[in-house]
């Protein structure tokens, strides 16, 4: 029975942490795919200091760094963007970042993500 | 039939986009000074599946070869074998660098990317430069 538990446990927990991520991909899918590409490639526009940076000194980043792109701030003002959301698009793009997250790559011993 | 095919094949290999590489690090530079072009580093390692992939599918793109050739001066270097300045860090490849004819890095890219991705990769480096010239 208690093995029964830890197993539903587990498998809870990752589901939760997945979809945690899953959530900001969607919101990035919906919010940013148009201008800055697939997903894994929008969160490495950034190294995770510069996201966390970018969170960090203002309430509103997206509105602000977006202000000089009329169409992004059409996109923006749709309400969409909730607090929520800000904060699931936040992990995802921190959790993926330039110096974060895996990439197609080599690293001499090992190729893959 | 075959030789027709041949030929087609020799042609169309010939003609296909490329990118035009300079043989080493220093005339990369050399030609980014005398050509008023950024630098693309394109670091790769024996072995390295992903740097042939990105090497033979995105570098062959048309799109993505016409802004390269326009804008950078391109070279390929082979981590831990050829002459490249040591701030250029690969721990993975493929691994690209973006710099300014001084040598500054702009951006920076680790892995492979397909042509889509690789195109929003070009218009980062324009955004950062642009972002960088007005400060």
């Amino acid at each position: 029975m208690k093995k029964l538990i830890m197993i539903a446990l587990l498998l809870f927990s990752t589901q939760s942490l997945y979809a945690y991520n899953s959530k900001g991909m969607k919101v990035y899918k919906k919010m940013c795919l148009e201008c800055h590409g697939s997903p894994f490639r929008g969160a490495k526009m950034h190294t995770v200091m510069e996201w966390e940076e970018l969170f960090y000194s203002s309430e509103t980043p997206f509105k602000t760094i977006h202000k000089e792109y009329p169409e992004a701030n059409k996109a923006l003002q749709n309400h969409y963007l909730t607090e929520k959301r800000s904060k699931y698009l936040k992990k995802f793009l921190v959790g993926n970042a330039k110096d974060a997250g895996s990439v197609p790559g080599c690293d001499g011993n090992y190729c893959g993500y | 039939m075959k030789h027709l095919l041949l030929i087609f094949m020799l042609i169309t290999s010939v003609f296909s986009a490329q990118v035009e590489w300079s043989k080493d690090y220093n005339t990369a530079l050399e030609n980014a000074k005398k050509e008023d072009k950024l630098i693309f580093v394109f670091i790769t390692s024996k072995d390295c599946k992903f740097c042939k992939k990105l090497k033979e599918t995105t570098l062959k793109n048309e799109n993505i070869v016409n802004k390269i050739n326009k804008d950078y001066s391109s070279v390929i270097v082979m981590k831990d074998k050829d002459h490249f300045p040591k701030k250029l860090n690969a721990k993975a490849t493929p691994m690209l660098y973006f710099l300014d004819k001084d040598e500054n890095i702009i951006d920076y890219s680790l892995g492979y990317w397909n042509e889509v991705d690789f195109n929003f990769i070009l218009k980062d480096v324009k955004k950062r430069l642009a972002k960088r010239n007005k400060q």
